[in-house]
């Protein structure tokens, strides 16, 4: 049974990019259900009160308002989220070509936010007010990106920053994802990445400097300096 | 009265959730993370302790451990946002008594609080019993 899972696993190396889909959905879908919860149950708690008020027990205006903010304030939070997991999705419209690279970094830190925050620790973006267009895999690049962030993440712990920034020079762009920390860390081996960035013409370079440890993801760049309203 | 503890690090959740289970007639405090519910135990006995799974810092089956190291005897209730009973059935072999998926129903969760409060019940009946026995045993009575 190995054996046979081993061969499907070289005949279908597309079984990371599953594992990373998998991964984002899984996380999303845990967060949309967490914002229909309280929708569920503020909605819930307004049933008590029309129960109650049917028996003749008013109810207080304020807890009416307090109640329609909440719906409020969740569905628009869930709206945002589900508009981030649909640009996520359609990515891997384009396999291959000319992309932003800016909205695919802040989409999909919109998305990895949650998984920084269930470890008490803050992700930022530095990105450049640039538009910068690169011609590459979109949704591989995403993977690249996804791959050094979980490294970084496995260092994290409370309290940490973990910081994505976007800048580049004449002929590339540089992705960093860099922790930041109190603690001294160790970035493990990640030469499996290497070889996966490798595939999408993408360079690795790791580095641990006093009091933060960051990957360096070099992308080549063929249109850069944008105008800022490229959509 | 039942008391139950409410563990979830999403306040609009706990307060919503803690105001409907009021309104159900249950006393009911909120801890907004695993270390507070660990912390509040020794204040305060609860018939019920619901515990979020995914939560930052301790997770609620971290949680679940500790909660149970302190009082081995505590009815847990855990809430889980997966949609396979999987984690729920791992929470319950670290000895949680059950769970529930979220969104629950809150018929749902008040019943198995009350089967909880019955059960915390039974348990210090039990363990009175035992100490009644043992100290009139000790005397020869």
């Amino acid at each position: 049974m190995n054996d046979q899972a081993d061969n499907l696993k070289d005949r279908y190396p597309a079984d990371t990019e599953l594992k990373f889909s998998g991964t984002i959905l899984a996380s999303v879908t845990h967060e949309l259900n967490n914002v229909i919860s309280i929708i569920n149950q503020t909605g819930g708690l307004l049933e008590d009160f029309i129960f109650a008020a049917e028996k003749g027990t008013p109810i207080p205006p304020e807890k009416l308002k307090d109640i329609a903010n909440k719906i409020c304030v969740h569905s628009e939070r869930g709206i945002e989220i589900i508009k981030h997991l649909n640009k996520f999705a359609h990515s891997s419209d384009l396999i291959y070509g000319p992309f932003i690279l800016n909205d695919q970094i802040e989409n999909l830190c919109a998305l990895l936010r949650r998984f920084v925050s269930l470890k008490g620790a803050t992700l930022s973006t530095i990105l450049i007010p640039d538009k910068i267009e690169v011609i590459n895999f979109p949704f591989k690049v995403q993977q690249v990106i996804f791959l050094a962030f979980k490294i970084i993440l496995s260092l994290t712990q409370k309290d940490d920053s973990i910081i994505l920034s976007l800048s580049e020079n004449e002929s590339n762009c540089k992705i960093n994802v860099k922790l930041e920390t109190k603690r001294e860390c160790i970035l493990p081996d990640y030469s499996d990445i290497k070889n996966y960035a490798n595939s999408i013409s993408a360079e690795l370079i790791s580095n641990n400097d006093a009091g933060s440890v960051f990957i360096e993801i070099v992308l080549p760049t063929y249109v850069s300096n944008l105008p800022h309203n490229v959509e | 009265m039942a008391k139950v503890l409410l563990v979830d690090d999403e306040k609009d959740f706990r307060d919503v959730l803690a105001q409907r289970m009021s309104n159900q007639g249950l006393d009911v405090d909120t801890a907004e993370s695993g270390p507070r519910a660990i912390e509040m135990i020794d204040s305060k006995l609860y018939d019920a302790v619901i515990v979020d799974l995914v939560m930052p810092e301790m997770d609620g089956l971290e949680t679940l451990k500790r909660l149970l190291k302190k009082q081995p005897n505590l009815q847990i209730i855990v809430l889980t946002g997966q949609a396979s009973v999987a984690k729920g059935v791992e929470a319950m072999k670290m000895g949680a008594v059950d769970f529930l998926e979220k969104p629950a129903k809150i018929e749902s969760l008040v019943k198995k609080i009350e089967q909880a409060e019955e059960a915390t019940m039974t348990l210090f009946e039990k363990d009175l019993d035992k100490k009644i026995s043992d100290i009139t045993g000790k005397k020869g009575w």
